[in-house]
């Protein structure tokens, strides 16, 4: 350093000390000659964002319709199956046709088969006659 | 010269500039018309042209500001900018000077009594002999050595490392040191 301190003499004029208020006054001339361009940025940013909402107006609603219709699908693939209606548990099944007390409108419902009486009381008496001649006992 | 916390930092407040803030333009010329100025007046000696361009530096970075790169650091860019406008208006000035005043140079000045003659002259010959060194040695001579920045701040400005803007300056003293021996007050055994 000892050159430096040598030649600090006849050096050139350093520029201003960092709080010399000889900078606001230059700042504010930077800021004045500035002050056209940043009013021109200022309006075109906001021109820019006024497009856009604009933009945004004219395609929200088939946005929203799109959307909606994706939730939608969505959830028609997603949902767990149905259980079969009045299906009876399986040990239920035999205390149902003992309870029915040899009711066939009872005995079929409770096979989950809603029945008409007379149809149900025929198809189970078809039903014996059929069993009947093949176990090969008369009756 | 700092980059402060992340909504301060140089390139938090570049990007809100981007958007027409006008409060963030102010907060980065604030901290960066110092340096700024003295990258300027290593190009030029004129304390008014010294304004001038540092003024049309932050105008023309404000100009380009959609094209800064918020993810790179602002002072090198900042700095590329002042370098620039400094040397157009240098070369601008140099051809106006040659047509108008041919021949005259820095060290012609008014009569002066014999010392003051001699300090003007030496610093004189001082200030051409720092105008001929490689244009990154001046710049990191002239923002340590005249205007009191440290290596960081200045490496930092010119997008440089710290130990490159030592070495610079190194070799800026010691051109200096051998262009001025035999200069008054100046010995060729001091040197360092």
């Amino acid at each position: 350093m000892n050159d430096v301190h040598e030649l600090g003499e006849w050096l050139p004029d350093p520029v201003p000390p960092e709080d010399d208020p000889e900078w606001d006054r230059r700042v504010a001339r930077i800021l004045a000659a500035a002050e056209p361009e940043l009013t021109r940025m200022a309006g075109r940013s906001a021109t820019a964002t006024e497009a856009w909402l604009s933009e945004m107006g004219g395609w929200w609603r088939p946005v929203a319709a799109l959307a909606a219709a994706a939730v939608a699908f969505l959830l028609l693939v997603t949902e767990a199956p149905r259980p079969v209606p009045n299906a009876p548990e399986p040990d239920a099944m035999a205390l149902t046709i003992l309870a029915s007390d040899g009711d066939p409108t009872a005995i079929w419902a409770a096979l989950g088969v809603p029945a008409d009486p007379v149809l149900a009381l025929l198809t189970l008496e078809d039903h014996s006659t059929f069993v009947a001649p093949l176990e090969g006992a008369p009756r | 010269m700092t980059g402060g916390d992340e909504e301060s930092s140089d390139e938090a407040l570049a990007q809100r500039v981007q958007e027409g803030d006008a409060e963030a333009l102010e907060r980065l010329v604030r901290r960066y018309v110092r340096p700024v100025s003295a990258v300027v007046a290593s190009f030029l000696s004129d304390p008014d042209a010294i304004e001038d361009v540092a003024q049309d530096t932050f105008v023309r970075a404000l100009g380009a500001i959609d094209r800064y790169d918020t993810g790179r650091p602002f002072a090198p860019w900042l700095y590329q900018i002042a370098r620039n406008v400094a040397r157009n208006h240098r070369a601008a000035a140099s051809v106006r000077h040659s047509e108008a005043l041919p021949g005259e140079g820095p060290a012609s000045s008014a009569p002066t009594p014999d010392v003051d003659a001699e300090r003007s002259e030496l610093r004189a010959r001082l200030e051409e002999e720092i105008r001929k060194l490689p244009e990154q040695r001046r710049t990191a001579f002239r923002l340590t050595d005249v205007d009191g920045m440290t290596a960081e701040e200045v490496a930092r400005l010119m997008g440089l490392s710290a130990g490159t803007v030592r070495s610079h300056v190194h070799h800026a003293r010691r051109q200096l040191r051998e262009a001025l021996t035999g200069h008054a007050g100046i010995s060729k055994d001091n040197g360092g």
